[in-house]
């Protein structure tokens, strides 16, 4: 029974791993194409394990056509989209969470509806508004319109978080005499610093990755590094040691925040309908 | 009091309502107001009002059906063999050994990661002339494949990245769909002598329906809305056979600049959409704490 039972075990374990090798294999691919000289791109048979050179990386960092830019610009988006949309977003969920606001279902129905909205029914509007008040193309109109899109998220996560915070606990700081805001910034939000942290880092990692919005709202010095990574598709001879390269550098954070939200990655892409 | 913490909850709240109507809803109201104007970004000055004229080009409109189709038999494939293969991940997964929690994080990978460089690595995985993909292929004889480069295969490419993408997605859920089941339950079924057929038809599946809703209903916007995947590997070609919903809108948007045009069938997909989602909406709140 047990030397059949560590049969099923190493069985299981074959399986485990062939399902990860399937599902990460593009990205060791592309980490390895990343290494290659030019020539050894349309090598048949291929390369599989190059000799570590980071030429590309200096190629794509450096010089006149360097895409560091538009990494700064990836960079100060999806930072400062995160601070206004978790700052802001916290506030509304403190409210609905805690106190008796008047239409509260309705509004929180309203928030998760918007939640699901699509993007591109939304960019063409946006464009507008943004060439109106003459916010194309800078890092402020592609800000503006991440925390739109990310807010309603944040919203409905906080909400979430705040209502696992017991009463007593705030009720008893009132009774000592503070204010609504002291027990917020000294009890509520110490307390759902997990909470904070996640929201941060998925909203973090949505603004990261946007490309729509990105492609539509900026052009030339504002865009984002998704949006100049794609544009090494449009060209005849695609560069594809560039864009590995470059697409390697881009990639490396959010593994590592994969990891550390790994607990909560469930919970996250399911809006908190489901918990791991 | 009650009153008066009322109206400090509607302060708090207020910003985030007044953001989310300047970006969500004002912009829905515009949407609309410029679907019935024939509107070219390129002569903004010669807007005129053409009523339902819209609506009406668009469902004579060849390339939109098209497109309307391919959303579909992308969403549906996609969907129902994410299905499949994400259960029985969770089943390898849900044993619980040494290590297994490390693979599981590593195996979440590819839907983490930035979409549209998922969409460039496969593109030249999949080239027909020197990609990896052909030379495997070859190696154990299945032959030459067009992949993305021909009309018949690309689709089919499509729904294949995107299924690998986004598997982990319904193995996790149904993951913790499984590892919520009782021990007692496998106990109980072990005494009556359950066959592991019978354990999964009649313990595990039933308990998994609400997460395939969840999921199917998640992973079905989603679909919807698929523009990055597209946009990174086929944009919409070759000729017309990858063209979905959202590249429709996005190319007449922002490659003619025919935005009346563009946001009718945006408003389309909003309907779509907008069922959709207070469906799912609605299964948020059955569930009563869920959310929480």
């Amino acid at each position: 029974m047990n030397r059949r039972k560590r049969k099923v075990n190493i069985l299981i374990y074959i399986l485990a791993i062939v399902i990860v090798l399937i599902s990460i294999f593009p990205i060791v691919w592309l980490f390895f194409t990343s290494f290659k000289p030019r020539v050894d791109i349309f090598a048949i048979p291929p390369i599989w394990l190059p000799k570590i050179n980071f030429e590309n990386y200096v190629n794509e960092f450096t010089g006149g056509s360097s895409r560091l830019p538009y990494l700064y610009n990836s960079i100060k988006v999806a930072l400062f989209s995160t601070l206004v949309t978790v700052i802001v977003g916290s506030l509304a969920a403190y409210g609905i969470a805690k106190f008796p606001v008047p239409g509260k279902k309705n509004w929180e129905f309203w928030i998760l509806s918007v939640r699901m909205m699509p993007p591109v029914a939304v960019v063409i509007p946006l464009y507008m508004i943004m060439r109106s008040i003459k916010l194309l193309d800078t890092n402020t109109g592609l800000i503006l319109a991440h925390v739109g899109f990310n807010l309603p998220f944040a919203i409905w996560m906080l909400t979430g978080f705040f209502r696992q915070i017991p009463k007593d606990i705030e009720e008893a700081a009132l009774i000592d005499g503070c204010n609504w805001y002291q027990a917020m910034l000294r009890i509520s939000l110490p307390l759902s610093t997990p909470g904070l942290a996640t929201i941060s880092i998925f909203t973090f990692m949505f603004s990261w990755n946007e490309l729509l919005a990105a492609l539509v709202l900026t052009g030339r010095s504002g865009k984002t590094l998704p949006v100049a990574i794609s544009e090494y598709w449009s060209n005849t001879q695609i560069r594809w040691e560039a864009m590995a390269a470059v697409s390697v550098v881009y990639v490396i954070p959010i593994i590592i925040v994969t990891f550390v939200i790994q607990r909560y990655i469930v919970r996250g892409l399911t809006l908190g309908a489901v918990k791991q | 009091m009650q009153k008066r913490l009322s109206k400090t909850g509607l302060i708090l709240i207020l910003p985030s309502i007044i953001y989310l109507f300047f970006l969500s809803l004002y912009p829905t109201i515009y949407t609309v107001f410029l679907s019935s104007k024939e509107f070219n970004l390129a002569r903004p000055h010669k807007s005129v009002f053409v009523g339902i004229g819209n609506f009406i080009r668009l469902f004579q409109d060849d390339l939109f059906r098209r497109s309307l189709l391919n959303t579909l038999v992308i969403a549906v494939f996609s969907i129902v063999l994410e299905l499949i293969f994400g259960y029985i991940v969770a089943e390898v997964f849900d044993k619980r050994l040494k290590g297994m929690e490390a693979l599981r994080t590593i195996y979440m990978l590819p839907m983490m990661v930035t979409p549209v460089v998922w969409g460039l690595v496969w593109v030249y995985i999949f080239n027909p002339n020197f990609g990896l993909a052909n030379y495997i292929f070859e190696k154990v004889g299945l032959g030459f494949q067009p992949w993305f480069a021909s009309g018949g295969t690309a689709i089919l490419s499509l729904i294949l990245v995107n299924i690998w993408q986004w598997t982990p997605f319904t193995a996790i859920i149904f993951l913790a769909g499984l590892s919520g089941i009782p021990n007692d339950i496998y106990d109980a079924a072990n005494v009556d002598g359950a066959k592991w057929y019978q354990l999964i038809f009649s313990v595990k599946l039933p308990a998994l329906k609400q997460m395939a809703m969840v999921t199917i209903l998640i992973r079905l916007m989603d679909n919807l809305r698929l523009f990055d995947l597209v946009y990174s590997t086929t944009q919409g070609g070759p000729g017309s056979s990858t063209e979905t919903m959202s590249f429709f809108i996005y190319r007449h948007g922002f490659k003619f600049f025919n935005l009346g045009y563009s946001s009718t069938a945006a408003i389309l997909v909003l309907v779509f959409i907008i069922l959709v989602s207070q469906y799912l909406i609605r299964l948020f709140y059955q569930g009563g704490e869920i959310g929480e």
